[in-house]
């Protein structure tokens, strides 16, 4: 449906003065496929090229090299020089800022697509196809309200019945929650993502919030640094991150660095040596023994005071307690290991007292060095205590 | 940021409101009274004056009479003389303002090369006063000598003089061409703030370049090109400068030229009454374009797109245009400098005559040595340096204060404040004039350089709380609440807080004050005496005499002053609005 091969894209630096590539580089090869009627969403920290790519895709920016393929028809390609401007791509696209034109009213915001391309559509027609739209988007009172005098979630609810009106092939979304209130983005979560799937058209969605990426993708895209660095539907994502950053980036984890002690040939499962004992758990291929890993485990993963014969058990000390609501936060000190633990809100669990904790080996993802890597070293645990940074941009 | 810990002693620790404290109070009840003084006094002198019989000034009477109004409106010329104030003003701003829109665009929205340097070369324009430019003008296009006429009659074998610069519509020309520079700084504003993604939300949505211009930019443009033109139709219709250079001899009277030559009768003496009264109706003018001004601006304010975000616009390809529009560009430069060259050959000349190689024989610097030498001229410089230094300081001063009043506090007596800091804009210079000397005329401060001080703070007051108070809405509030908190008082908060927060623009401001305060020629023309006399002044007075190449001299020294005042500042200036661009 959508294929992405291969994109470079480096800005010109905006100060001449400055010269030549002192920019870094806002993609570097990025590949993607999304399939016809996917939710496909782009994840990642604040600057690491998501709108540079969904511009990209717009026709809005021009990648440095790589091949754009739309419903098999090329729309960029460097190779072969071939650029088909936003205005043919046949694109519906909702911008961080909504970009309602102030100057119109709602109907005549959501009119425009129809109005362009010498489509020549009978004011019925316009006008029926407008007021659907509206509908869609529970708007339809609006109609002939001007576009200033409009909230902000009034104002998103525009900008999409505007992307879906002229029935696009591929609906492009940048970050079009992060400007409403936190009761309202909760809202337009179920119902955007609603809305696209009932009509079945394949979207795009960019955040850098991954409660929104894993409630409402089929897939996601996790981007760092103008890369993909993994992808896979969000219960992939959480369950088997294959970096520490991908495992901080999407909720929190705890990572217990180790050292391989022993694998089997016959089976995927081995034993990795931590500080406070050995945990057994499947090892990724490749991964020799003596090497350096990283154990990651959520803190959801960790069973506190389970059944006496499991594997992986260790006794430990609580450290200080938080109570949630949902869900107890307790830091436990294993043999000077401090770790992040969600226990259940019914266990009476006070500081200073003696637990057990349980280490599922489904539940622990072995992190290979090099990718653990690539987020930096040390500090590890109080790092991973945070939330990711989101930082808006 | 430096912080403002001072050392105070505990017992004078005041972390009260300013409002709340007497000092406060105090100072904005006396920023009130100058600004009454300043400002409100001269206006109802100036009725007073429309009010007493003809002939008589107003200390000296107590009858009233409308005699004065009577002849106003049953003179023949009124109509005439409205007419062509309008006429000029609508004509020079329209033609200004699309040259000014499309440069603005050129440098804004496209990739035309050079745009630093034309920034620099538009917003460095300030430096060159008008009256400079009208000598120029007069130079090039006069009927009789004109080099243009020459030229023309020289090489197309035409006889007589097929252009005058002396008309209304070359004189609306050369005031469209001088325009330009202040449009384009606030139509390049305009753009600036416009969020880019409204023009990605039309291409991306089936536009093409040409209708996402038609149906999005250009409508969204209409309401603010609309406010910058009638602001400038305000300024235009109370323009004095090239109405006199020019009109005068062409006899192309506007309002402000013919309240000038009320007051200057050289055959009677002197009456005031009159002018006060043409001077009252001009005021009805000016304040009625003013409200047409803020209507438009607050439909303007309908179309605010609310984000609050430093935008990275899209930039329109020119391809092989690029260098075609530059050279566009580049031919408006050079039209502009024409004027200068042709005053900067004449300045090293013993007397006018064009360019030929026989006139290249003849060069001397003898102009500027009678500009640095003869005592009238020497006292014009000085008090021209006076006049510049203390009207901008005191400008921006009273404005940073006057400005803080009204942005913080939500009092009364701050909306008074700008309210009158603002009327200026909508009083006529020459009005103003009128009024100033009128209650001056019979005190010491007449005769002296600080009258015209005192007179440009009244008017550039507006210019100065209006751009501070644009800055002060972007400081926050907390920072200046920080320094209270630590035991500042309100004048120590200014001065280590407000003050060196807003540098840049007040360093702008006062550029622009001083540029204009040297530049002005109403005041000092209508004040003048032997001893208060400025450049401006004694630049007319040098080409009324006329002593052409001494008045091209002293308009050489008097750009170069201000250019090296103007220049450096303008190129640090858009270094760094190169760098915040990223
Ligand atoms: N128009 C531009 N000119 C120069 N640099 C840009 C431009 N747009 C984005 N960048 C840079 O490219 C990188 C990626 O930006 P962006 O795609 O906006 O990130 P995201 O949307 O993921 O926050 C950033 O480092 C940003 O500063
Ligand atoms: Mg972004």
């Amino acid at each position: 449906m959508l294929t992405l091969e291969g994109l470079h894209k480096t800005y010109p630096p905006t100060d001449p003065s400055q010269g030549a590539g002192k920019t870094a580089p806002a993609l570097r090869g990025v590949s993607i496929t999304v399939e016809k009627g996917e939710f496909y969403t782009l994840l990642g920290p604040s600057g690491c090229g998501k709108t540079t790519m969904l511009q990209c895709i717009a026709g809005l920016e021009t990648p440095d090299s790589g091949d754009i393929t739309m419903c098999g028809e090329v729309v960029f390609s460097s190779a072969r020089n071939i650029f088909v401007p936003a205005s043919k791509r046949r694109l519906g696209m909702v911008f961080q800022s909504y970009a309602i034109w102030p100057h119109m009213t709602v109907f005549e915001n959501v009119a425009f697509p129809l109005r362009q391309g010498g489509k020549g559509l009978s004011k019925q027609v316009l006008g029926d196809r407008v007021m659907a739209a509206l509908d869609r988007v529970k708007l339809r009172d609006f109609a002939n309200r001007p576009a200033p005098y409009l909230s902000g979630g009034q104002q998103q609810r525009v900008a999409l019945a505007r992307a879906l009106v002229g029935e696009p092939r591929v609906i492009l979304l940048d970050e079009p929650l992060s400007n409403l209130d936190a009761k309202l983005r909760d809202e337009m979560r179920v119902e955007l993502r609603d809305l696209v799937k009932s009509l079945g058209i394949t979207t795009i969605y960019v955040t850098h919030d991954q409660v929104e990426a894993l409630s409402m993708s089929d897939r996601i895209a996790l981007m760092k640094d103008g890369k993909v660095i993994q992808e896979g539907t969000p219960a992939d994502l959480y369950m088997r991150p294959k970096t520490a950053f991908a495992s901080e980036f999407v909720g929190r984890s705890n990572l217990i660095p180790g050292k391989v002690v022993n694998g089997s040939a016959d089976s995927d499962y081995g034993t990795v040596a931590v500080q406070f004992g050995d945990i057994r758990c499947r090892l990724p291929d490749g991964v020799a023994v003596g090497e350096s890993v990283n154990v990651m485990v959520r803190p959801h993963g960790i069973d506190v005071n389970g059944q006496a014969d499991e594997i992986n058990r260790f006794a430990g000390r609580v450290r200080g307690t938080s109570f949630v609501g949902e869900f107890l936060d307790i830091c436990v000190d294993l043999k000077g290991c401090s770790l992040r633990v969600y226990a259940s809100p019914y266990d009476a669990i006070t500081t200073g007292q003696e637990v057990a904790l349980s280490f599922p080996p489904d539940r622990c993802v072995v992190l290979l060095p090099d990718e653990a890597a690539i987020s930096g070293e040390g500090g590890r645990y109080s790092q991973s205590l945070e939330q990711p940074s989101h930082r808006s941009d | 940021m430096p912080a403002a810990v001072q050392s105070v002693n505990p017992s004078s620790v005041s972390i009260r409101h300013p409002f709340a404290s007497r000092q406060g109070q105090v100072v904005a009840l006396a920023l009130l009274v100058l600004l009454l003084v300043l400002i409100a006094a001269p206006l109802i002198f100036l009725l007073r004056a429309s009010l007493t019989p003809p002939g008589e000034l107003p200390f000296f009477v107590d009858t009233y009479s409308l005699e004065n109004y009577v002849s106003v409106l049953t003179s023949p010329d009124l109509l005439d003389l409205i007419l062509n104030t309008l006429k000029y003003a609508l004509g020079s701003v329209i033609f200004g303002v699309t040259l000014a829109s499309g440069i603005a665009w050129l440098v804004e929205r496209t990739d035309i090369p050079f745009q630093t340097t034309i920034r620099i070369l538009m917003y460095s324009w300030m430096a060159v006063p008008t009256i400079v430019l009208a000598f120029g003008w007069i130079l090039l296009a006069n009927p009789g000598s004109g080099i243009v006429n020459l030229l023309l009659r020289e090489f197309f074998n035409v006889t007589g003089s097929p252009i005058s610069i002396y008309s209304l519509p070359a004189m609306t020309l050369v005031t469209g061409l001088a325009l330009v520079p202040t449009a384009f700084a606030m139509i390049a504003g305009l753009l600036r703030n416009m969020d880019p993604q409204l023009e990605s939300a039309g291409a991306v949505h089936g536009a093409t370049t040409f209708s996402v211009f038609q149906s999005v930019t250009f409508p969204l443009l209409i309401p603010g090109l609309f406010s910058v033109g009638i602001l400038l139709v305000m300024a235009m219709v109370q323009a004095f400068d090239f109405p006199l250079v020019l009109g005068l001899t062409a006899k192309v009277h506007v309002l402000s030229t013919r309240i000038y030559l009320l007051a200057h009768s050289d055959i009677s003496r002197p009456d005031y009454s009159l002018p006060a009264t043409f001077g009252i109706f001009f005021l009805v003018l000016a304040v009625a374009l003013m409200f047409a001004y803020f209507r438009t601006v607050r439909m303007g304010e309908r179309f605010r797109v609310v984000t609050g975000k430093a935008f990275r616009p899209r930039r329109f390809s020119l391809n092989g245009w690029r260098y075609p529009a530059a050279t566009v560009v580049g031919l408006y430069f050079a039209l502009m400098l024409l004027p200068l060259l042709i005053l900067l050959w004449t300045s090293f000349q013993p007397f006018y005559q064009a360019p030929s190689i026989h006139a290249l024989t003849q060069l001397t610097l003898a102009n500027f040595v009678s500009v640095f030498e003869e005592s009238q001229i020497l006292r014009a410089i000085s008090n021209t340096v006076i006049l510049v230094m203390c009207s901008a300081t005191l400008v921006m001063v009273l404005s940073v204060m006057i400005a803080w009043y009204a942005v913080r506090s939500k009092g009364r007596i701050g909306k008074y404040l700008e309210l009158l800091a603002f009327a200026p804009m909508a009083i006529p210079p020459v009005v103003l004039a009128i009024a100033v000397l009128l209650i001056y005329l019979r005190t010491p401060l007449y005769g002296t350089i600080w009258l015209i001080v005192l007179a440009h703070v009244s008017v550039y007051i507006a210019f100065g709380t209006r751009t501070m108070h644009a800055a002060l809405l972007q400081l926050h509030q907390e920072l200046e609440n920080a320094a209270l908190v630590c035991g500042a008082n309100w004048f120590v908060m200014l001065r280590r807080i407000v003050f060196p927060l807003l540098r840049p623009q007040i360093l702008n401001g006062w550029l622009w004050v001083a540029a204009h305060s040297a530049r002005d020629i109403t005041f000092p023309l209508f004040l003048i005496t032997a001893t208060n006399v400025v450049v401006a002044s004694e630049l007319w007075v040098l080409w009324e005499t006329p002593e052409i190449p001494t008045a091209s001299a002293l308009s050489m020294v008097l750009v170069l002053g201000l250019l090296v005042l103007v220049v450096p500042v303008q190129i640090l200036a858009s270094r760094s609005m190169a760098r915040e661009a990223h």
